[in-house]
């Protein structure tokens, strides 16, 4: 049974489609690079999945439940890293993590959120309130808050915006240990080199339609020599 | 429900305005003893007693309420609004809140704050009067929980509708403060004309501050299971109509 499934899934804002027929699987423990243009759909399909947008039609299925009809259960399964750099500025950082766990109904568990700060280097700014955090420091902290109730599937919305690339480096080793724990990790990104050197599987989306969903492998040796970003230009320029 | 999850909500709605106390706590206590001091200073030399009790005694329970709905309804208000515009609505749309613990975490952040405003502003007008504790325990407290649980809903309403911080503070600047202000909180209503005894009695307001005056002096304008009756009322019909904001979604969702 595939972790994620999508099948059909549509969605207009007015007059705009913003997706149209979406259709695909996610496997359990693989590393799944959803990639598209501005305006492909990408948000507002991870809208879908979580529950901030109601879909039109198609199916959701997440570990074989609905989000809409079971959504207690699929919300526990999901962490969002959202696009936006979205904090609460009243609150320092492991308070920012504390709450997070508490409104998923979960026991406090201070070794585990402080690992998490550690594994993202922000062990030394625990105390301190977003405001007071870098670019870079504000986008671990928002991995963190998405892993605060350690769920099963990690969902990135270009979690390596504005990051310098040896913090960058750091975090693709963050996803890989992630990954080899069993999570499921969706990626999106505008760095293409990035998913080339992380995914499993590659979906390409473009206004707001699947135009290839393949094997990272399969997809690098069909099209032997050519990068991803090669790839990606051709089939998203028409 | 999930008790984890309810108490981390009001934890979050209460720590907030806790960390800016001075602006949340102290304001609207120093307002209201300025309005003791103008109003009972002031008018008591020249209305002495109302229904038994001196001026300045009477105008407290009123002082109180103004005040403290007023923050009641402020705290779940601005902390939605901010939401939206800050981008952490979805703190309230990612985690598996249920729509009750939504409605309960809101409001009761807002009647905590009221509570202590209310607190703050009764101790420190006994000071003033030495009238410290009210003649009827219970029914001061139910009538507390009622007026500031109504505000707080109230608040949560006009902060899921409100699309910018003016909107919100136009519900409190055109409803709330002339419903507060005529809702016969500095005055009898024998003191008015027939006509504007008639209109005060569709003013929810007045059972609200006369149901608390009951219970903290012991003299009422109607009944007091009226103003208990009516307060009850209000509080369920916002209730069930912040349930369904919150269970679908309106104005929340993207």
């Amino acid at each position: 049974m595939p972790i994620l499934k999508f099948k059909n899934v549509q969605k207009s804002f007015g007059n705009v489609k913003a997706l149209t027929n979406i259709t695909f699987e996610v496997k359990k423990g693989e590393l799944f690079a959803l990639l598209g243009p501005n305006g492909a759909g990408k948000t507002t399909l991870i809208n879908c999945l979580n529950g901030m947008t109601d879909r039109d039609h198609g199916e959701i299925l997440v570990m074989g439940e609905d989000p809409e009809k079971n959504p207690n259960f699929t919300k526990m399964k999901l962490g969002i890293v959202e696009q936006e750099l979205v904090f609460d500025h009243f609150f320092s950082a492991i308070e920012i993590l504390r709450i997070r766990r508490g409104l998923f109904g979960l026991k406090p568990d201070e070794a585990y959120l402080q690992w998490i700060l550690k594994k993202l280097n922000l062990q030394d700014k625990t105390n301190n309130h977003p405001m007071g955090l870098s670019g870079g420091m504000k986008r671990r902290l928002m991995i963190a808050k998405a892993l605060a109730h350690d769920p099963e599937i990690l969902i990135l919305d270009e979690p390596t915006a504005g990051v310098d690339i040896e913090l960058r480096k750091s975090l693709y080793k963050f996803f890989q240990e992630l990954k080899d724990k069993g999570k499921t990790i969706i990626l999106t990104t505008h760095y293409l080199e990035e998913a080339e050197l992380l995914a499993d599987t590659i979906c390409i989306q473009a206004k707001g339609k699947t135009i290839l969903v393949e094997a990272k492998e399969k997809l690098m040796n069909r099209n032997h020599g050519k990068k991803l970003e090669d790839i990606f230009l051709e089939l998203t320029k028409n | 429900m999930n008790l984890i999850r309810l108490k981390t909500l009001i934890y979050k709605e209460t720590y907030r305005f806790l960390k800016v106390w001075i602006q949340t706590l102290m304001s609207p206590v120093i307002v209201a003893v300025m309005y003791f001091a103008v109003f009972g200073g002031a008018l008591g030399s020249e209305i002495k007693e109302i229904n038994g009790i001196p001026y300045p005694i009477f105008i407290i329970p009123g002082l109180v309420l103004l005040q403290a709905t007023n923050n009641a309804f402020q705290n779940p208000s601005s902390s939605l609004i901010i939401s939206k515009y800050s981008g952490t609505m979805s703190d309230l749309l990612l985690p598996p809140i249920t729509t009750m613990e939504k409605v309960l975490g809101f409001m009761l952040g807002g009647v905590v704050r009221g509570f202590l405003i209310s607190l703050l502003i009764f101790m420190t007008a006994g000071i003033f009067t030495g009238k410290f504790f009210p003649d009827h325990w219970g029914a001061f407290l139910l009538m507390l929980f009622l007026s500031n649980g109504i505000f707080a809903i109230f608040g949560t309403i006009a902060g899921i509708w409100a699309k910018t911080f003016d909107q919100s503070s136009g519900i409190s600047t055109f409803i709330i403060m002339p419903m507060g202000f005529l809702g016969a909180v500095f005055y009898s209503l024998e003191m008015l004309p027939p006509l504007a005894q008639k209109i005060s009695l569709f003013n929810p307001f007045f059972y609200l501050a006369d149901g608390l005056r009951w219970s903290f002096l012991g003299i009422n304008e109607v009944d007091p299971a009226l103003s208990f009756g009516v307060s009850g009322a209000i509080f369920f019909i916002l209730f069930g109509i912040n349930y369904w904001m919150f269970h679908t979604g309106w104005r929340i969702k993207l």
